[in-house]
């Protein structure tokens, strides 16, 4: 009943297995690497069906080699992380199309294993972890198909068997988790590879920067406030800040940091937690203003929070700001020229007004309101989609279009106070936020991005001033769905109308956000606290290696015989252990049975010498006639006779 | 006859209390199945590790998940892997006789007497190819397994290797079995020769008459290596003692098969001549006689004279009966 197994069916069950773990990456590769490996994997699969010979080891050396060198030539190295995975990718393909024996299909199954880990480093939703476990299940089914030499079982069994097995893992798997030692990584530098685009605020400022962002319902960051989440209109949260402007763009100062950095609190700190997607950026969010530093930033000088490194995972850290404040009471002479830097020869128009503003108000407080109002009581729009504008942007914005976003009018406003003699910066970032009632924080994404001005006055300091709250204050108080009407544009969760839909939404986020503490976010020191939780004091990696140890052994016992259950006795067997039990029983009390005799002479033997018993062992006698010679046995009879038994032993002789 | 046993099947036995040979049916309870991990067991280890490098180095928390979700996985395929063969009962089947030169078929019962069915259990002779087969719930499966034959005689096999590496091929778990199969080889059937004449006459016997099998010719005193179908029957009634009915003539028409008419001088070739004429007149339909130097078979025909004529061939000359 010998049957070879590299036939058909198990190569199409493999090749649908490695269709499914390629599948996440092929939005990631270039596509001549997806279709090469799609084409290696049908044609394998056409030859085996057309029983035709593979062809030359050579051959596949050959394509192996020159796409090597495509992927050097795609990814600008070979070693990267995407280069690596492009590379695996390829060779998996070309390994089926050299697949002769059991031997290889075990190394493409386990190189499949990898691949499927390798779907890990660009997603690890839990959406992604279940599809991925979907895939493992398919992917074990397979590795069980080709340790199978016949026909039995049917592949619906099979796929059972398999699940069973991995619902029999998951505790082991569970205690594996909790207690083996972490280490928090990199291990060693990660070689530098591209990085996809990721949305998000970006280092300069343009017309359109700002509101290509009201699209996009992306997380950027949540936050977890200790005590009560401040009101919306209090929420800025402090992002890249803008200096040099060239009449269109907006772009920071050199990025200096602040030795020594002052300010004066005027409210009490509120102290929150930030998770923040990884934008591959390194600035770090936080509400203005930010009282401390992070572990691992600076602060420049416009109170502006920068990481050491690029952020490419996400990262939870801790903060405190004060809402009420008082910064940069004196200006050096370097920082006022910087913040009133005007480029030559821009936006006249615009340059008339602010001098003529200028003239007419006397105090900067005046020159302030008055172009606020005229912002708020002059026709001007607040849209996500304004006309396009021309090479004087702030005049064609001004005076023709009137029309903008945030960045607009922010820019305006800021090149209007520099005109008059005001020093003003543009301060980027995100306003507001969403409750997220079911896990109670704040979720903040990309469609709340924001720019607004500071403006330096005397004895007040850097001073906010957001234009957008002229033009449009629900803005500010509501977020931007209250802001919109329902013809912008805007993400369709984000509309009022789907109201049961963000519910669901956002109790998924809340899912999420738990998924990406404790799972995501388990890191050496997430085990410590967590463990510490149940009164594990100083944990050390022996103390987890003992841990994990125990407890394992701990589970495998159940396990085992839970699994190994079904070796059990047939009934037969296990009348006959009680049967033997009994009588070794009696024998330990002086009454062995003879060989020769039979059951019932047995225990009437007995019986006649212990009349106090005689009712018991008659019942023991009829329970086990019946039992071995009757008719079918049930669990329940059985029980009774090794009651019996038991109740037997128990008594005194 | 026991075979030849080598140093390493010396140690096996002792290390797996392997006490030859063994009554069956042999149960393959928990004490005598043993499980190590295969190649591809280790090489998974290999890959465990890269992937757990992986993880610590990106710090992917669902990687580890997969990585310790794998690691188990392997762990508890320990205990399948074991349970698929533990406590089936293996009995000797009927295994056919055959030919010198031919695929011996042998017949091996496994039952399993358990609620739990067992997939892809593999039998293994020496270095043959194995083979596999399931043992479904409480029933007994007819396992045939090829050895080639190539003496005559009783072919003995020792000790068979009953394994399984299901479900995932990470573990190895097997037993060794020492029953008592067997299998018996006739000759090498030669059919180059034709068959003899009829009516070879004896060596033995004396020449006064041809001995044939259709006239009559007169009587004699019974000898208990008679056929009983020569008794005269009604002499005996008549109460005239045992008498043995004489034939002559027709001796010519008696096909022995003899020993001593072959030219040859090498037994083997005498008994492969033997064998194919056996076949040739069995298929003929003819009756034939056998005459061995140790032995003669009366001439009949029919499967069961066929099977001991040839059971006497192959099993001439050699020094073990059972």
């Amino acid at each position: 009943m010998t049957r070879t197994n590299l036939n058909f069916n198990n190569l199409l069950w493999l090749a649908g297995a490695m269709a499914l773990i390629i599948l996440p990456h092929i939005s990631r590769l270039p596509i001549w690497v997806s279709l090469l490996s799609t084409a290696s994997i049908s044609y394998r699969i056409y030859l085996s069906r057309t029983q035709r010979a593979l062809p030359n080891k050579w051959l596949i050396m050959l394509i192996a080699v020159l796409s090597m060198i495509g992927v050097q030539r795609s990814f600008g190295i070979l070693l990267g992380r995407d280069s690596g995975i492009a590379i695996l990718v390829i060779l998996l393909g070309l390994k089926l199309l050299e697949t002769k024996n059991q031997r290889d299909v075990s190394i493409i199954i386990f190189l499949s294993y990898f691949l499927l880990l390798t779907n890990f480093l660009y997603s690890q939703t839990i959406s992604t972890a279940v599809y991925l476990l979907f895939t493992f299940w398919v992917v074990n089914t397979t590795l069980i198909n080709f340790n199978l030499f016949t026909a039995a079982p049917g592949y619906r069994q099979r796929l059972k068997i398999s699940g069973v097995m991995i619902l029999q893992a998951l505790p082991l798997m569970l205690v594996l988790f909790v207690f083996f030692p972490r280490v928090q990584g990199p291990l060693w530098g990660l070689p530098s590879d591209t990085r996809s685009a990721i949305s998000g605020l970006s280092d300069s400022m343009s017309p359109g920067s700002i509101s290509s962002l009201g699209l996009s319902d992306a997380i950027a960051f949540r936050v977890n406030f200790e005590r009560v989440i401040p009101a919306s209109a209090d929420l800025y949260w402090r992002g890249p800040v803008f200096v040099h402007f060239d009449g269109k763009t907006w772009t920071p100062g050199p990025y200096i940091e602040a030795k020594q950095i002052s300010y004066k609190a005027l409210s009490s700190p509120i102290d929150y937690q930030i998770i923040l997607e990884p934008h591959h950026q390194r600035w770090l969010f936080a509400l203005d203003l930010p009282g401390m530093l992070a572990p691992n930033s600076i602060i420049t000088q416009e109170f502006q929070l920068l990481a050491r490194r690029v952020i490419h995972d996400r990262l939870p850290y801790s903060m405190r700001s004060h809402i009420k404040y008082q910064i940069g009471e004196v200006l050096t002479d370097r920082e006022r020229k910087s913040n009133l830097q005007v480029p030559r020869n821009s936006n006249p128009r615009a340059r008339d007004l602010a001098e003529r503003l200028k003239k007419e108000s006397e105090t900067e407080r005046k020159l302030i309101n008055h172009v606020l109002r005229m912002f708020r009581e002059q026709k001007f729009f607040y849209t996500l989609t304004p006309p396009l504008l021309g090479p004087q942007p702030v005049d064609e914005f001004l005076f023709d279009t009137r029309s903008g976003f945030c960045e607009h009018y922010a820019s305006a406003f800021a090149f209007i106070m520099r005109v008059a003699g005001i020093p003003a910066r543009i301060v980027t970032g995100y306003q507001g936020g969403e409750t997220n009632p079911y896990g109670n924080y704040l979720i903040i994404r990309q469609t709340d991005a924001h720019a607004w001005a500071e403006v330096w006055l005397k004895d007040e300091g850097w001073v906010r001033v957001d234009p957008t709250a002229a033009v449009a204050p629900s803005r500010i108080e509501f977020g931007i769905t209250a802001a919109l009407p329902i013809t912008e544009p805007l993400p369709l969760l984000a509309r009022k109308e789907y109201n049961w839909l963000r519910q669901v939404r956002l109790s998924l986020d809340a899912v999420s956000y738990t998924w990406n503490q404790w799972i995501l976010g388990y890191n050496p020191q997430r085990q410590i606290e967590f463990l510490s939780q149940f009164g594990f004091r100083h944990i050390n990696w022996q103390r987890l290696a003992f841990m994990l140890m125990t407890s394992l052994i701990i589970l495998i016992i159940p396990l085992s015989l839970f699994i190994l259950k079904d070796l059990h006795l047939t009934k037969r067997d296990q009348v006959e252990q009680i049967w033997l039990r009994f009588c070794k029983n009696m024998a330990k009390r002086g009454w062995p049975r003879h060989t020769w005799e039979g059951p019932a002479d047995y225990i009437t033997r007995i019986q006649i010498t212990h009349p106090e018993c005689a009712s018991l062992l008659q019942a023991i006698k009829e329970t086990y006639i019946n039992l071995r010679y009757g008719k079918s046995a049930d669990q329940e009879m059985i029980k009774m006779f090794d009651n019996k038994v038991r109740e037997l032993s128990t008594r005194r002789l | 006859m026991r075979t030849q046993v080598d140093l390493k099947t010396r140690v096996g036995d002792w290390i797996f209390k392997l006490k030859l040979p063994e009554t069956a049916p042999i149960k393959l309870h928990r004490r005598r199945v043993f499980i190590l991990p295969t190649k591809t067991g280790t090489t998974l280890v290999i890959t465990l590790l890269f992937m757990l490098i992986g993880s610590i180095n990106y710090n992917l928390s669902l990687g580890y998940v997969l990585t310790f979700l794998l690691a188990s996985l392997a762990i508890i395929s320990i205990l399948h892997t074991f349970r698929n063969i533990a406590n089936l009962e293996i009995d000797i089947g009927r295994t056919e006789s055959v030919f010198v030169g031919d695929e011996a078929q042998i017949a091996i019962v496994i039952t399993n007497p358990s609620t739990l069915a067992r997939y892809s259990i593999g039998l293994r002779y020496q270095k043959n190819d194995p083979v596999y087969t399931d043992a479904p719930i409480k029933q007994s499966v007819v396992v045939k397994f090829p050895v080639m034959v190539n003496k005559r005689g009783w072919l003995r096999l020792e000790r068979i290797n009953i394994f399984t590496q299901y479900p995932m091929g990470l573990f190895n778990a097997w037993s060794n079995a020492g029953l008592n199969l067997r299998c018996l080889a006739y000759p090498k059937p030669d059919h180059t020769q034709a068959l003899p004449e009829l009516g070879s006459h004896h060596a033995k016997e004396g020449t006064q008459k041809g001995i044939g099998t259709n006239d009559f010719s007169g009587l004699r005193e019974h000898q208990p290596s008679d056929s009983p179908k020569h008794i005269a029957w009604k002499a005996l009634a008549r109460e005239h003692g045992m008498l043995t009915k004489q034939f002559t003539g027709q001796a010519d028409h008696e096909l022995w098969l003899d020993w001593y008419r072959l030219a040859s001088s090498d037994i083997e070739t005498k008994l492969s001549i033997l064998c194919g004429w056996i076949l040739k007149a069995e298929n003929n339909g003819q009756q034939y006689g056998l005459r061995l130097p140790n032995l003669v078979l009366e001439p009949n025909q029919g499967e069961a004279h066929k099977q001991n004529c040839l059971k006497a061939l192959a099993l001439y000359n050699l020094d073990d009966s059972n």
